[in-house]
């Protein structure tokens, strides 16, 4: 079930956002993607999806070469992706965002688990999804991407604008699904939030990946975070 | 008010599918009202053979089948609203050629089936039989399309997929095949309109520009994208022509497109348009 990239390059349109990145995400594992606005970190999703068309390099999982699939049969393959952005079927309801998203599943994600991961979720089932807060969106968007049964879960920057409390929510319940032996590739711009949760961290710079190590080695790589994240 | 009602459900018939492949997918079919004409034709041809109720169930499913091939064929590869505009409206004038080869440029008519000739009394006046078929299907399909959107599994993958395409993909949705039945699906009810209308009205190589014109305001007055939409619109252009053309005879041709230019300035999304991202 591991997950490993080489050399992928990838374009909007005419401009290269992926110069040659590699990356490896083990099963089980938090694996933390930082980098400045416009490194690359949401084009890198995008492309894993097959949402951005394929050009250099590999993407492959659990055995097989998927860079060229189309991005429904991606998903059937146990990749699900969380998108900055959200992304919620807004004029749908909280209970029908969930229920497409289970046609995919394997049944071991069920409206019932996700409310109990999320609480907060569970009196809006019958509420048009675009009426939530955002943090209720963003744990909709999270619950509607594990109710495709995946085993690597995409999180694009998913405390952005939330309230700290929101965030503590968030950081308990993904402990909780690593725990559960889900893998996930999370970008952040909070790094703290990040490296609670990380056993990897790899930061990437236009495109490419720049440095990859442990949290711990993270901790102690000031120059690098100095260039990098001018922090 | 009969008269409006039964107007309303061909109008219905014609306009849903126009009003899906627009507003849910984003495709300016240009060619839908020539579907609604080869509905006619195949609805005459197969009748003459069959008899009417052959030709109800023969005329959708061929009209049907013409749309899926179009839409794999031609319609999916071309992006952009202009070469859609062109190609579609290109297909026009093919299918009115093709009528005239192969039935002529004469006005052909389908005979009422025996079961459906003759009025009834309804509300204390004399009303073909016919024409209360014709608002009885019309509210069938109506109702059908309502509950399949708004109800149904596949009618939440469509909304899905027309509100934000990339994401449905995401969650395992196959959306080619989604649009390419949804298509196929309103290709059918606007080939099933013609063959209904065919007894009503004269077939004709002129009827695919006649009905695209009213189906389009149709569109756009209810709103792209929505079927609730598409039955208000269906409702308000046909209750405009009926009775406009009874009580102010000298404007009625004109009354349709004010209303399509009071819309398009009050309301330019139509009256209940879906809102679709990307």
């Amino acid at each position: 079930m591991t997950f490993e990239i080489q050399h992928l390059t990838a374009f909007y349109g005419k401009v290269q956002a992926l110069h040659g990145l590699s990356l490896r995400v083990e099963p089980a594992q938090v694996h933390a993607l930082l980098g400045r606005n416009g490194a690359g970190k949401s084009a890198l999703l995008a492309r894993i999806m097959g949402l951005l068309p394929a050009a250099q390099g590999r993407i492959s999982w659990d055995g097989q070469d998927i860079t060229h699939w189309p991005t429904p049969r991606v998903a059937r393959a146990g990749i699900a992706l969380v998108p900055e952005t959200r992304d919620i079927f807004a004029s749908l309801t909280v209970r029908e965002n969930l229920t497409l998203a289970g046609r995919i599943g394997r049944g071991d994600w069920t409206i019932g688990r996700v409310a109990a991961l999320f609480p907060n979720l569970s009196p809006r089932l019958a509420t048009p999804a675009g009426m939530l807060s955002g943090g209720e969106q963003q744990m909709l968007a999270i619950g509607r991407a594990l109710m495709t049964s995946p085993r690597l879960l995409l999180l694009d920057e998913p405390t952005e604008g939330l309230a700290a409390p929101m965030v503590a929510t968030l950081q308990t319940a993904l402990a909780s699904l690593k725990a559960a032996g889900l893998a996930i590739l999370l970008v952040e711009q909070n790094t703290r939030f990040a490296l609670a949760l990380a056993d990897r961290v790899t930061l990437i710079s236009r495109g490419a990946t720049v440095w990859t190590g442990s949290p711990d080695d993270f901790a102690d790589a000031q120059a690098v975070r100095a260039r990098y994240l001018g922090a | 008010m009969l008269n409006t009602l039964q107007q309303a459900a061909l109008l219905l018939l014609i306009s849903s599918g126009l009003s899906v492949s627009m507003g849910l997918m984003g495709f300016a079919n240009l060619a839908h009202g020539a579907l609604y004409m080869l509905g006619a034709y195949i609805g005459i041809a197969v009748a003459a053979k069959a008899g009417f109720w052959a030709a109800l169930l023969a005329a959708p499913l061929a009209v049907g089948l013409l749309g899926a091939a179009l839409y794999l064929g031609l319609l999916a590869r071309l992006r952009g609203p202009m070469q859609q505009v062109l190609a579609s409206f290109g297909l026009v004038f093919i299918a009115v050629e093709v009528v005239r080869i192969l039935w002529g440029d004469v006005a052909l008519t389908l005979d009422r089936p025996a079961l459906l000739s003759g009025s009834a009394a309804v509300l204390g006046v004399d009303y073909p039989i016919y024409r209360l078929f014709v608002i009885l299907l019309g509210l069938v399909v109506g109702a059908g399309l309502w509950m399949g959107v708004h109800r149904s599994t596949l009618g939440a993958m469509l909304r899905a997929s027309v509100e934000n395409r990339g994401m449905a993909r995401a969650i395992g949705i196959r959306t080619e095949a989604l649009f390419l039945a949804t298509f196929a699906l309103g290709a059918a009810l606007a080939g099933l309109g013609g063959a209904v209308a065919a007894p009503l009205y004269s077939a004709n190589p002129g009827m695919a520009i006649s009905a695209l014109i009213p189906a389009l305001i149709v569109t756009v007055i209810g709103g792209m994208g929505s079927i609730t939409g598409a039955i208000l619109g269906a409702l308000i252009v046909a209750g405009i022509e009926v009775f406009g053309a009874a009580l102010w005879p000298d404007a009625s041709a004109v009354l349709i497109y004010a209303a399509l230019a009071a819309t398009l300035i009050w309301r330019p999304q139509g009256l209940l348009a879906v809102k679709a991202r990307r």
